[in-house]
């Protein structure tokens, strides 16, 4: 090229003289009669509906490459594929506009850990659909967890800080491992052998675990026939694979999942860690308590003793008490004597007075009654002029009808007796 | 003193303790009356406080023991 651009050839090149638009539409001409496969990992990925292409970068250590292509064939992958490495077959070409170089795919290919994840990923969909992450599915890991069963590779750091996180802490938890390969040709295999086994050995909870790995390393994990094992299994189970950012199938269908080892080791003794804390709450609180208990019950018994002396006091007071009575009756025994006699006088004259009272008005009373007895009697009426007249039987005369003329009739008077005899009857007219 | 006051609980020992003050302390105490409650609501007060001296050491010495145990 640079032999192009000397001196001795400028006359040449003056001789045909191209528009930009030319040397553009001639680069991609040239360009689109090379098809080749490329591979590279996506850095930038663009489907937008609104577009009437998808843009994409490639990219090695080294250098990038802007992309174009269809929808069609970019159909079954989504935003997820930045990051994977692909195979794409097609053309170079320029957006003669802006000149732009670009490579057009025309067909594309998952390659290593880009195909694992584009399986991986067609997988999750699947199970999803079937319905096995559903939360229905999930059981509830027991509070406090006893026999736990560690399905992983028994030389293994997973291992190690499983054990270091759990009856490290809590011995009272009894940890049992199944040892596993956890990577490699084998893994699977001993997997499906061995978790349905684990299963029927009534354990409270069943981990399965390993550290983290690159896509390929956690392929056992992500394998459809041991995520269908441990979605069937009956033990509530745990599954932390990897490292914070790593995740597998096996987690989707797990009951619960961890992140990492000591993650699933910490969910198992949450509740004795929580327990561990009330106890220590509890502890101090008894500690409290208590003092303030002796506290306040001590300073009680005190006031109450306190209070006994007191009363102790108000009884020693008594016979100073009973002395000041004594001395108060001398003070005054003469003058309470007096009293008394001279209220008896008062008594024994108002009782006089009161029977001589009665007896004045008694007399009187007879008195009265006396005079009227004897003004009221016969002797006092014949004495005032009146006469008693009787026949000759002594019987009183009331009426002239019981005599008749000629019979004897006694006649009484004041100072004597008559004896007389009728003459004549005559009425008198009142 | 009646014979059961060693056997009553520290919280029973000490309402009695504190009836019988109560008693002591009203105007209308006949002194024969007086003078046994006093006797009584003594003895309590000695045996409230030997019973909570008693578990305050026990308690503490608990306590003490728990603290220094390796958690």
């Amino acid at each position: 090229m640079n032999n192009i651009i000397t001196q001795t050839n400028i006359n040449f090149i003056k001789q045909h003289v191209y528009q930009v638009s030319q040397v553009n539409k001639l680069a991609r001409e040239s360009l689109e009669k090379i098809s080749i496969w490329v591979e590279g990992e996506v850095s930038e990925f663009n489907k937008n509906p609104k577009y009437a292409f998808v843009y994409l970068k490639l990219k090695d250590d080294q250098a990038s490459l802007s992309c174009i292509s269809t929808f069609k064939v970019f159909n079954q992958f989504g935003e997820s594929i930045v990051g994977q490495k692909i195979l794409v077959f097609g053309y170079m070409t320029l957006y003669e506009k802006e000149g732009r170089f670009q490579f057009s795919i025309k067909q594309v290919e998952a390659v290593g850990e880009g195909l694992l994840q584009k399986k991986l990923d067609e997988l999750i969909l699947k199970l999803k659909a079937e319905g096995l992450f559903d939360t229905k599915h999930k059981k509830t890991i027991p509070a406090y967890p006893k026999k736990v069963c560690v399905v992983t590779s028994y030389d293994s750091a997973a291992w190690n800080d499983f054990k270091r996180h759990t009856v490290g802490k809590f011995p009272v938890i009894q940890l049992f491992v199944a040892d596993v390969r956890v990577q490699g040709n084998k893994s699977v295999e001993q997997l499906l052998t061995t978790l349905p086994i684990v299963d029927n050995k009534n354990f409270d909870v069943i981990v399965v675990t390993r550290g983290g790995g690159s896509l390929e390393d956690l392929a056992a994990f992500n394998d459809e026939m041991v995520a269908r094992t441990i979605f069937k299994m009956k033990t509530p189970t745990i599954v932390a694979i990897g490292h914070e950012f790593n995740e597998s199938l096996a987690e989707w269908v797990a009951d619960v999942r961890a992140s990492t080892p000591t993650d699933a080791a910490n969910i198992i003794t949450s509740n004795y860690s929580k327990l561990e804390e009330k106890l220590d709450y509890f502890s101090r609180q008894l500690l409290t308590k208590s003092n303030y208990y002796f506290m306040t019950n001590f300073q009680l018994l005190d006031h109450l003793h306190f209070r006994l002396t007191q009363i102790k006091y108000s009884f020693k007071e008594l016979p100073q008490k009973l002395f000041g009575l004594n001395q108060y009756l001398k003070v005054h025994e003469k003058s309470l004597i007096f009293e008394a006699d001279r209220s008896l006088v008062d008594l024994y004259f108002k009782l006089n007075k009161n029977i001589l009272t009665k007896f004045t008005y008694n007399n009187q009373k007879l008195e009265n009654l006396e005079r009227s007895l004897f003004l009221l009697s016969p002797q006092n009426t014949l004495k005032r002029g009146y006469a008693i007249a009787t026949n000759f039987k002594g019987k009183v005369i009331k009426s002239i009808k019981s005599v008749e003329v000629g019979e004897q009739v006694g006649v009484r008077l004041a100072d004597g007796n008559l004896s007389t005899k009728v003459k004549s009857k005559s009425n008198v007219k009142i | 003193m009646s014979k059961s006051d060693q056997s009553l609980s520290f919280s029973k020992a000490l309402k009695r303790l504190e009836e019988i003050i109560e008693k002591l302390e009203s105007p209308d105490l006949d002194l024969e009356d007086g003078l046994k409650l006093l006797e009584e609501g003594v003895t309590l007060h000695k045996i409230c406080k030997a019973k909570l001296t008693q578990a305050n050491e026990k308690i503490t010495k608990i306590l003490s023991i728990d603290s220094k145990d390796p958690k």
